[in-house]
């Protein structure tokens, strides 16, 4: 009790750094579900009506790269970006940039399997109705799609609490930066290396009150 | 066919890990009957050691523990991170003794009754400020660390500090303040990655950036640090001094409490650490693998 009452008070106390670090959290993880999303639901019910030969072993795959452990992820991304990297030309090293990348990498794979097995059972019957009335795949699936918008919140909710929670490959691609790429996840491992523990449990408790607001705002369009 | 195969391949898994299994207990009812053969001496209870990254990164503690356990037969456990959460699990009674860098932090660490010793300052290394090799603040030309750190926030060029509270960052935050300037923590120049010294020079090592380290890690990296170099040295405000500190185990903080602390164990080690024979091991450390003496032992 005494730790909610400290986090609140943080919260309130309007710190410039913990400011930067609640918008710089919120920033990353809302970009990263959305970009995520985008590519992911689309794919994902594409996958899930879609009667094809390798299907299964697509979604294995996805399967698989929804466990990637996250350091495996920022590790990737962090050898493709960095300066002598394929890709260090990008200069994004360091940055919140970088963290959506890397957190898209890790969320899209949930995102794309989960609406993959959501749409799969409504797909059958929606099918068939469709082809009756003559409607073409693409228009096929932006049905599905609006059969699942439900599902579909619940989805993002998943890959939002995945991004927000996430600690290994943003920091490695980060670099917990003070004032520029430092999330909430990195401060709580930094406050508790410093041996901080009262701070470190304050920002677990806001981390933890962020995640159920967002939580709550959500549950209408969720249970609808 | 595929399914036959997986039942197939399931039953082999299963058969080798129960004679896994099987194995194991029997070796481990031998070696039970051995060690109560030879349970003359009661096993002595492992001393749990917190230090810094630098003494640990630099591999000295690798270097010096085989002998200490020959020695007084004494295992110890490392936990290696900054000097703040380093005292942090001292305070929490996870630590036996601390090795660690930071006088201010140690001080506290006394007045708070946590300390079983005085502050017995033992060794000393020296920290360097690297940099990329172009040197763009001109600071290979400074006469301290204070006039290095002057000119770089003058020129705005990248420096990547620790910002983890470790004894290294509380060195940085000094020679600041002796420079008579407090860098601006938002600037674009001024990178506070809150992480051990390993990564902050990975970190500068990408960034081109200048970087404040113990000469000891630099050298133990210098291999995969092929963008930064030793650009300031043996100025005389960069002495580093490590200390020996004892955790008190009737400290008030651990009054009703499991703590149980080593405090036989960590005599033992503070001990061992001042004996002519250690004392001539860390001499000696850094010349067979780096060419120079890396560590100076403080004779008491």
């Amino acid at each position: 009790m005494e730790y909610i009452k400290q986090a609140i008070h943080l919260f309130l106390s309007g710190d410039k750094e913990l400011l930067q670090i609640v918008r710089t959290t919120l920033t990353m993880s809302v970009f990263s579900t959305v970009i995520s999303s985008v590519i992911g639901l689309p794919i994902g019910v594409a996958l899930g009506r879609a009667e094809f030969k390798g299907k299964g072993i697509i979604l294995r795959i996805t399967n698989t790269l929804m466990g990637l452990p996250p350091v495996a992820a920022g590790l990737i991304v962090f050898m493709l970006f960095r300066s002598v990297g394929p890709l260090g030309s990008f200069r994004i090293m360091f940055s919140v940039r970088i963290m959506v990348v890397a957190q898209v990498l890790l969320i899209t794979p949930v995102i794309m399997g989960l609406a993959a097995s959501a749409s799969n059972v409504k797909a059958k019957s929606l099918t068939e109705t469709a082809k009756g009335i003559g409607i073409r795949p693409t228009g096929q699936i932006y049905l599905l799609m609006r059969e699942c918008a439900p599902q579909f919140v619940g989805i993002m909710l998943v890959g939002f609490g995945r991004s927000i929670a996430e600690v290994g490959a943003v920091s490695l691609v980060g670099g917990n930066i003070q004032f520029k790429t430092r999330v909430m996840t990195t401060a709580i491992l930094l406050e508790t290396n410093k041996g901080n523990f009262d701070t470190a449990i304050a920002l677990t408790m806001l981390l933890l009150l962020i995640s159920l607001v967002v939580n709550t705002l959500a549950y209408p369009y969720w249970r609808k | 066919m595929f399914k036959k195969l997986t039942a197939l391949f399931l039953c082999l898994i299963m058969v080798f890990s129960l004679a896994a299994c099987q194995g194991k207990t029997e070796t481990e009812s031998k070696s039970g009957v051995d060690s109560g053969e030879q349970a003359v001496e009661p096993k002595k209870e492992a001393i749990r050691l917190a230090t810094t990254t630098s003494v640990n990164d630099s591999g000295l503690l690798g270097y010096l523990l085989p002998y200490f356990k020959e020695d007084t037969g004494y295992d110890v456990e490392v936990a290696s991170a900054g000097t703040g959460i380093a005292i942090g699990y001292a305070k929490s009674g996870d630590a036996d003794v601390l090795l660690v860098h930071s006088k201010a932090q140690e001080e506290d660490f006394i007045a708070e009754g946590f300390s079983s010793t005085e502050r017995l300052s033992f060794m000393y290394n020296f920290f360097v400020i690297c940099g990329p090799s172009d040197d763009p603040a001109d600071i290979a030309e400074a006469e301290n660390a204070a006039e290095a750190f002057r000119k770089i926030a003058a020129a705005g060029s990248a420096f990547v500090s620790r910002g983890d509270n470790s004894g290294t960052h509380d060195k940085e935050k000094n020679i600041w303040e002796s420079a008579g300037t407090t860098p601006d923590k938002t600037a674009e120049w001024y990178v506070s990655v809150g992480s051990g010294m390993g990564d902050t020079l990975n970190k500068a090592n990408e960034l081109k950036a200048y970087v404040i380290t113990d000469k000891a890690t630099y050298l133990s990296m210098k291999q995969s640090l092929p963008n930064i170099q030793i650009l300031k040295a043996d100025a005389d405000d960069m002495k580093n001094t490590y200390s020996l500190l004892g955790v008190n185990p009737d400290a008030a903080a651990f009054e009703g409490t499991g703590a149980a602390i080593n405090s036989d164990g960590a005599n033992a080690f503070i001990e061992w650490m001042h004996s002519g024979e250690a004392v001539d091991l860390i001499s000696d450390y850094g010349i067979s693998a780096y060419g120079e003496q890396l560590f100076y032992v403080i004779e008491k």
